[in-house]
């Protein structure tokens, strides 16, 4: 298994701990990453939104890259996943916005002809390698611990046929982040705030409602007896963890509720050492969770 | 308080002794809730029998008629078109009338399995059991419940009544013997807005709304984008003038639920971001969101990368992101946030050969 | 109980095309105006209408043409002075529309599009792709909106009210709370809408129960050419239609053969002849053996795939989603539809009733520019001009005659003691089971081909339903939001409404137009070129009869 990994902004820059995780996880699955070390920010939803001819060449630009890699694009975010195939569904859509890309990209001697398809870990995990091939990987079972899914909106939505662009899995009852906890050894709870909103869009423009939306669901997936989160999604990890600073003013209740990137749960699975998913660099820290296995920040 | 008098406990549908060919039959739970003798909402179980695809206001209609009046929905055309039927079928909000009552059961069935092997203490001990699971039925989200399926609107349509859903034009007396002209592409443009149907199915799942009531909700934003489209409406300015204000387009999360649950197909959220795009273009851009979009924009084109603090910085100004320092002390600390910048991403002047190149072709009117 | 007066210049039963239009036609001429409807205004019937309006808008066309189209499709029933004001309206009255924002489809040049349909000697039924009633609905209520009309929403009317020889107002339930209130108004307008769910597979709405039919024959007014119902030639399987359009852009129709049998029984215009031509001619290759199944396939695929996803998308989702079939591949299954009203409460080309201060417009009226038979795309623009008309006398009258007095209490009391005799009623049917005997038998025995002994059969299982009604339980009796309550009230009036157009089909012994006789197949102007009218008397309706007025088009051989 060869992927374009498009690793995106937050993974380099804020939320390194994800990069690391996910070529740790990569390596001890054989799924080899070919970095595309010159592919720009896909935009995070807001380029799209006001300079769409913009967002649309330089996701372009990274889809060409690609393709001269002669391998899929990996990402880690729900984000880049969604304006990734987002572009690719316009490109071939609409003949004049894929004749103005392709204007963009000729003035930097690139092109695209179009077959790139885009996933992310979360699939790759889920589908490609599967639930039972990872079972069989794991080595540090991680029996009594309950894990909250946290798909992120963007995984799932817009999804199926007429809708959007996401397939991989069913977008009102997914599984996969639930075959995976189980592949780990741990058990998954189902709550309120599992296929909602993180509210990361409107961090920045809408502080309360953004904050509202991360809080209530922590506090369900604490209800609902979670010794952490888990999520696919580097920005709903951001939202999150950050939501929690303000939680007895929003929900009436302090909260601390570890947020676990996807890879950092499979890496633990696989044998992978804290400091190797580098586990101490959260905002809310994993503590008491690794103490449940057993562990500590080493 | 009034008392009801006898009333008919849900019964099953009268028995055949067998089942005839094309049959489908299901068990649905409806929440129901009578503000006149529950202080709470409860389940209430009923078996149907129906035709191969019926569908589940079908189904309501059968348990209405034939075991339980009392039960209370919203109905009229049968064909999605009037918006009458909206309601939550396990747990999302479509309309009853072209949800088909096999596919739903289908979808529970599958559900009940799912949580049973999530729940279980060994991966991979499936084994989930037979019960066939009940469809279950719920009033849409977002608004107080009146009576079970039946519920408040008027919030929901004085947000639409606020976005001032009326064609606008200062020529305010055409000649009547001529109609405005519009082109065939002059419609292509609202055509696919034209067909909300108002049902708030996409208001009952919104995100946004549920975290900030106030939010004017996706249906009203479909309805703003059908008119700041139309050509013949020329008060777009003020429309997105408008639409810009505290709980307009940039209270929208995109958690892309409205897409989602629209029973008539609208891209609903690929409208608002539309609107977002034309605000912007109209030199609309004051907002915390779409300085915040700007900001996005202008860090990618500087570095090839997203740098948030940065970002969020130039788009709450320096006052705001004060009141947010404890947080951002907190993550400094941690090191999650820096104010490093990032490093750009390599081959950097590809990435701005690309973008000079696209504005070069906006400047020159060169739109594709 | 300390509840404030209700009480407006014009008050507006339903607020679906004709109820919006009059309301803004009043409000226009300053009128203290309300609606009253008992769903909100967008979900009104009217929404369901798919395939346009007509008006003779193009350069080649004429008024005149679009009367004559009119009368003949009507069989020579029609009111000719009638029909000439909607014609001479329509142009104006489809730029009214769309100077308030109706969306229309277009021509290259940027000017209304028109289509053929069926009847038509010329394309002059405008359109909005294929949901042109949606469209003109929410056009409506945007304007209600804007000019900030009262809408009483979700209140159930259960009466007309008389006083003194004039209509005083209305007795309605709000349905939130369940109480009755007295709503009085200088001028009312009937603009309830469809009565054809006292049949089975009908197109209808759940709620097209001729409840304003009901009440106005309830108040003694009369209903008129009550036997003319319109059996629509595209219906799914449930009853959900299939636009007119798709044969106006094209389409044809096939039978197990794969024949366009219409060459056999109208070959001018096969599949664009009038309504109930098609309809026969469907139901006979049905009957004959040449149906597929218990249906006709409706091809779509001459249109083209790309024109279907543009002009016809509803229709495309609806075939997939009931008939479980892509237009764009493969023939839909339909057959022969109960579908609309020609008949209803007498009014006149100013929408009055014979009752001072009570007018009448859209399906629930019969003024009649329909006649036996009306022609797609003439009843949006009925219920425009029409609606229009009524508003403005409505304006009229009310300013004519002020504030008069208020619907007295005591007739909501009727009403409440009516409805608690229902509800505390022992034993007894529930409204379901009486309603659908009702609905199969009129399908069965009043449908598209009758004869006397069906429709005698008819006329007495009416009246034994009437008398099993008569003991009807109230399954519930709560109050808020009472839906049962509702069809209870509801099915009354599809009963004797039901009740006349059996009697009307057993009278009328010819063939016109929707009504055909197989005892009695040739159009008999001698003796039957007149209007039936139907009055409440005791238990049943008392028919009379009314000439019809002829002004142009003396009556001659109506073919196809």
């Amino acid at each position: 298994m060869r992927y374009a990994y498009f690793p995106g902004c937050v993974s380099k820059h804020g939320s390194e701990e994800l990069d690391v995780a996910t070529r740790a996880v990569c390596e001890r699955l054989g799924i080899e990453l070919d970095e595309l070390a010159a592919a720009p920010c896909c935009g995070a939803g807001d380029v799209q939104e006001i300079d769409p001819q913009l967002s649309a060449a330089l996701n372009a630009l990274t889809l060409a890259q690609a393709e001269r890699k002669g391998a899929d694009v990996l990402t880690v975010c729900n984000v880049c996943t969604l304006s990734l195939r987002q572009t690719n569904e316009l490109l071939a859509a609409d003949g004049g916005a894929r004749a103005a890309a392709v204007r963009a990209l000729a003035a930097a001697g690139w092109s695209y002809g179009g077959g790139v398809n885009v996933t992310q870990l979360l699939w790759v995990l889920w589908k490609q390698v599967g639930a039972a091939r990872l079972a069989e990987a794991v080595t540090r079972r991680l029996t009594g611990v309950v894990i909250a899914p946290f798909y992120g909106c963007q995984a799932l939505r817009p999804g199926g046929a007429g809708v959007g662009v996401n397939a991989d899995d069913a977008a009102d009852s997914p599984a996969a982040l639930e075959d995976l906890i189980l592949a780990c050894g741990a058990r998954a709870v189902d709550y309120d705030g599992r296929l909602k909103c993180c509210g990361w869009p409107i961090a920045a423009a809408r502080d309360g409602a953004s904050a509202t939306m991360a809080a209530r669901a922590v506090r369900d997936a604490v209800r609902a007896g979670a010794d952490a989160i888990v999520t696919p999604c580097p920005l709903c990890h951001t939202s999150l963890e950050a939501g929690q600073h303000g939680a007895l003013r929003i929900v009436g209740e302090e909260l601390r509720l570890p947020i676990l990137h996807l890879p950092q749960l499979i890496g633990l699975a696989l044998g992978c050492s804290p400091a190797e998913l580098r586990l101490q660099r959260h905002l809310v820290s994993t503590a008491p969770l690794l103490a449940r296995l057993g562990l500590t920040f080493a | 308080m009034p008392r009801r008098t006898k009333e008919q406990d849900g019964g099953a549908p009268p028995a055949a002794a067998e089942r005839p060919a094309g049959t489908v039959a299901a068990a649905i739970e409806v929440l129901r809730f009578d503000p006149q003798v529950d202080r709470e909402a409860h389940w209430r179980r009923y078996e149907v029998e129906l035709p191969e695809g019926a569908t589940v206001l079908e189904a309501l209609m059968q348990v209405q008629d034939h075991q339980d009046g009392s039960l209370a929905f919203r109905r009229s055309c049968r064909h999605a078109i009037c918006g009458s039927c909206g309601m939550r079928i396990n747990g999302c909000a479509r309309l009853a009338c072209n949800t088909q009552v096999a596919v739903v059961a289908q979808e529970a069935r599958r559900r009940a399995a799912q949580a049973g092997a999530a729940h279980a203490a060994q991966p991979g001990a499936g084994g989930a059991d037979a019960a066939p699971a009940p469809i279950r039925i719920e009033p849409l989200g977002n608004m107080a419940v009146i009576k079970d399926l039946i519920t408040d609107m008027s919030e929901f349509w004085q947000k639409l009544r606020g976005v001032q859903p009326w064609l606008q034009s200062l020529d305010e007396h055409p000649d009547p013997d001529y109609e405005r002209l519009m082109s065939p592409a002059g419609y292509s443009v609202i055509s696919q807005a034209l067909l909300c149907v108002e049902c708030g199915c996409c208001y009952s799942d919104c995100c946004s709304v549920e975290a900030s009531a106030d939010f004017v909700g996706p249906t009203a934003l479909a309805k703003a984008f059908r008119y700041a489209h139309d050509s013949r409406d020329d008060q777009t300015h003020r429309r997105l003038f408008d639409l810009s204000a505290e709980h307009g387009i940039w209270e929208c999360t995109r958690c892309y639920a409205c897409t989602q649950r629209c029973p008539k197909h609208l891209r609903v959220r690929e409208l608002i971001t539309q609107l977002g795009g034309l605000a912007y273009d109209e030199g609309l851009r004051t907002d915390t969101g779409i300085r915040r979009a700007a900001a996005v924009r202008s860090s990618v084109l500087a570095t090839g990368r997203l740098d948030q603090a940065r970002m969020t910085l130039a788009a709450t100004g320096p006052l705001q992101a004060l009141s947010r320092l404890p947080g951002a002390a907190h993550a400094a600390i941690t090191g999650k946030l820096t104010l490093r910048p990032p490093d750009p991403v390599e081959r950097l002047e590809d990435v701005q050969a690309v973008a000079r190149a696209v504005e070069e072709s906006q400047t020159s009117g060169d739109q594709s | 109980m300390g509840t404030h007066m209700i009480q407006h210049d014009v008050l507006i039963v339903g607020a679906g095309l004709a109820g919006m239009r009059a309301a803004i036609e009043a409000a226009a001429a300053g009128a203290d105006v309300a609606l009253v409807a008992k769903v909100h205004p967008v979900r009104s019937h009217t929404c369901c209408a798919q395939g346009g309006i007509n008006a003779a808008l193009g350069d080649d066309d004429s008024w005149e043409a679009h009367m004559f189209d009119t009368v003949k499709g009507s069989d020579y029933l029609g009111d000719q002075d009638a029909i000439e004001a909607m014609c001479k309206d329509a142009p104006r009255d489809i730029r009214a529309l769309e100077h308030m924002g109706c969306p229309f489809s277009r021509f290259e040049g940027g000017r209304i599009a028109q289509r053929p349909f069926g009847g038509a000697g010329f394309p002059r039924t405008a359109y909005a792709a294929d949901i042109s009633g949606f469209v003109l609905l929410h056009t409506m209520y945007e304007q209600v909106v804007r000019l900030g009309l009262k809408v009483y929403e979700e209140w159930y009317v259960a009466r007309l009210v008389e006083l003194d020889g004039r209509c005083a107002g209305v007795v309605a339930i709000d349905l939130q709370t369940g109480r009755p209130h007295a709503m009085s108004a200088s001028a009312v307008v009937l603009a309830t809408g469809p009565a054809s769910r006292c049949y089975e597979g009908s197109s209808n709405s759940v709620d097209c129960t001729a409840d304003g039919m009901g009440m106005a024959y309830a108040a003694g007014l009369p209903l008129m050419d009550m036997e003319f119902v319109q059996f629509h030639p595209t219906g799914l399987r449930n009853g959900v239609l299939i636009t007119e359009g798709c044969r106006g852009e094209g389409g044809v129709l096939l039978n197990c053969n794969d024949d366009r049998f219409m060459c056999e029984y109208a070959p001018n215009k096969m599949e664009l002849a009038s309504r109930d031509v098609v309809s026969r001619a469907e139901a006979t290759e049905i009957a004959e053996g040449r149906g597929i199944e218990g249906f006709i396939h409706l091809d779509l695929r001459p249109i083209g795939a790309e024109r279907i996803r543009t002009n016809l998308l509803q229709v495309r989702e609806l075939s997939m989603e009931i008939a479980g079939v892509d237009p764009c591949e493969a023939p839909i299954p339909i057959r022969p539809t109960p579908h609309y009203f020609m008949g209803g409460v007498k009014a006149d080309v100013n929408a009055a009733t014979p009752l001072p201060g009570l007018f009448a417009a859209g399906e629930v009226s019969c003024i009649s520019v329909h006649g036996a038979n009306r022609l797609g795309g003439n009843s949006l623009l009925d219920a425009t001009v029409f609606g229009r008309r009524a508003g403005a006398a409505a304006v009229a009258c009310a300013q004519e005659n002020g504030r008069r007095a208020p619907v007295p209490e005591s007739a909501v009391a009727d009403l409440r003691a009516r409805i608690e005799a229902l509800a505390g009623r022992d034993g007894g049917e529930r409204q379901a089971t009486i309603k659908e005997e009702l609905q199969r038998l009129m399908l069965a025995d009043v449908g598209i081909w009758r004869d006397k002994e069906a429709l005698q059969r008819a006329v007495s299982a009416v009246v034994d339903l009437k008398e099993r009604y008569a003991c009807v339980r109230l399954q519930h009796s709560g109050h808020v939001y009472n839906t049962d309550l509702v069809q209870t009230l509801e099915t009354g009036n599809l009963l004797d409404v039901a009740h006349c157009v059996a009697l009307g089909a057993l009278n009328r012994e010819e063939s016109r137009g929707s009504h055909a006789r197989t005892d009695f197949p040739e159009r008999d102007d001698k003796s039957w070129l007149r209007h039936s009218l139907f009055r409440r008397s005791g238990d049943g309706p008392a028919c009379d009869y009314a000439p019809v007025t002829i002004t142009r088009h003396e009556p001659e051989a109506r073919s196809y």
